[in-house]
């Protein structure tokens, strides 16, 4: 599962570089940007839940295997 | 049934008509029972017009209307906002609107950045350890005045970048903002008198900076260095960061590192939880976070809107009562509770939207520095009974004496 930060929500609190650096870094400004990592859903909704301002969205659900469905 | 139903209005009356005299100076209010109060307030009138702060506010008490406020910056502004505690200047950048407050904000985000302020976290550790000596020696302290005033000053200076050695005008300054919040008499010297004094003083910093041939890397100089858009801050706007900073940086770290050693204090098991395992410590401050939650701010409604069922109206005024929201039970399960493994817990200390804290990353530092070195040091504190902690009710929730004594009660 792969996610991303909205960065018109996004105001930096940096809980999510803070919380998981594998799947994010913090820019110049100290905002959140997700490194696009493939991880598994539980870590990744994990990290949509601890954004205060809701700026972490899932983006693909699973990984794109050609032939298999989720 | 009707009798029920009867019941229930007439108990959702009875809260919103006492939320119309509430207002945190209060005398029959306390630390003791305001949070009673608020949970009436979420359960029976969430959205309550209180008709004693200043010309009329409503107040919004839960979780999901606090944050649902905090983030829509367009309806709810800051400009004609401003707290009362915070006086009259127009401070940069939270009494400024979109669009604005984002090209003041830019520039102050990279000063106060997570990688920026841990460059100062060996620094922190020696000021708490050189404030803990003395305390340890002596077997008993107030840690208000011995540690949490001194320490937070000490940090911001530091990143500040001006000499630490002008910790004492700090700390007289933030004696000043503590009276303040007792007695009109001493918020009139704060405005008059004190704050002008330390704007003054925050001018002079700058000029040393401006005229500096090899300026540190720190604060002053990054503002120096700042612009608003495509022209630089001018003087004024710098020195309006500079006294917001220390409003907003100084008291907030006192009180919250005050609040949570109180319970530290008062909790030998929760204590013993991080004394055994200090990892623990990061998870913990963001449960206390939410539970002491400190921070009231105000807005002002610019358009009609429709909050939790309630209709706002141009010029209607909203305080923001977060130390409520953040012990919503609709959100938090068993939210009267601390509980230091809760899985990872948001929460509105720092509030929310485009006026985020500025400096929460330094706040989220002085309180891991400060409660990690202290637990090292002193692993067992409990309260003087001789002597028990003065807490103040006000926008800003503080504590004013905690008096302890070095082991285990």
């Amino acid at each position: 599962m792969k996610v991303t930060i909205d960065r018109e929500v996004c105001t930096g609190h940096g809980r999510c570089y803070v919380l998981d650096p594998d799947m994010f870094e913090a820019d110049d400004e100290g905002f959140g940007r997700s490194l696009g990592n493939d991880v598994e859903p539980s870590r990744a909704r994990a990290a949509v839940r601890s954004c205060p301002e809701h700026a972490i969205r899932i983006s693909r659900e699973t990984a794109q295997i050609p032939g298999v469905s989720a | 049934m009707t009798i029920n139903k009867d019941a229930n209005r007439e108990d959702e009356m009875s809260a919103c008509e006492r939320a119309r005299t509430f207002t945190f100076t209060d005398p029959a209010l306390s630390i003791e029972n305001i949070f009673g109060v608020f949970e009436e307030f979420r359960a029976k009138c969430p959205v309550a017009k209180s008709e004693a702060i200043d010309k009329g506010s409503f107040l919004v008490t839960t979780y999901k209307d606090a944050d649902e406020v905090l983030r829509e910056s367009g309806t709810f502004i800051s400009g004609e906002g401003v707290p009362p505690y915070l006086g009259n200047p127009k401070w940069i950048p939270n009494a400024v609107d979109q669009p604005e407050h984002r090209l003041y904000r830019r520039d102050l985000n990279q000063m106060f950045t997570e990688s920026k302020v841990r460059t100062k976290e060996a620094a922190m550790v020696e000021s708490v350890r050189g404030y803990m000596r003395p305390i340890l020696e002596a077997g008993s302290a107030d840690l208000v005045r011995e540690l949490t005033t001194p320490f937070p000053c000490v940090a911001f200076l530091e990143v500040l970048g001006a000499p630490l050695s002008d910790v004492d005008m700090l700390i007289d300054f933030k004696d000043t903002m503590l009276a303040a919040a007792h007695s009109d008499e001493a918020r009139q010297k704060l405005f008059t008198e004190t704050l002008p004094q330390l704007m003054g003083y925050f001018n002079n910093q700058l000029d040393l900076r401006a005229e500096a041939d090899e300026p540190p890397a720190d604060v002053l100089t990054d503002l120096v260095n700042s612009t608003v858009g495509d022209r630089p801050y001018t003087r004024d706007e710098m020195i309006l960061v500079c006294g917001f900073l220390t409003l907003a940086g100084l008291d907030t770290v006192t009180a919250t590192l005050s609040k949570m050693l109180r319970f530290l204090a008062e909790n030998p098991d929760h204590r013993a939880q991080l004394v055994e395992d200090p990892s623990l410590i990061p998870d913990a401050i963001e449960e206390m976070l939410r539970f002491f939650s400190i921070v009231s701010p105000s807005r002002a409604v610019a358009k009609p809107y429709e909050l939790n069922g309630v209709q706002l109206q141009p010029g209607d005024r909203v305080e923001i009562l977060l130390p409520s929201a953040g012990r919503d039970e609709a959100k938090y399960k068993d939210a009267g509770q601390v509980d230091f493994h809760r899985e990872r817990v948001t929460h509105l200390a720092f509030g929310g939207g485009i006026h985020r804290c500025l400096g929460s990353h330094l706040a989220r530092l002085e309180l891991k520095v400060g409660l990690t070195t202290i637990l090292e040091m002193m692993p067992d504190f409990h309260l003087d009974p001789a002597r028990p902690p003065k807490e103040h009710l006000s926008e800003v929730l503080g504590v004013d004496e905690l008096h302890i004594i070095v082991g285990k009660g």
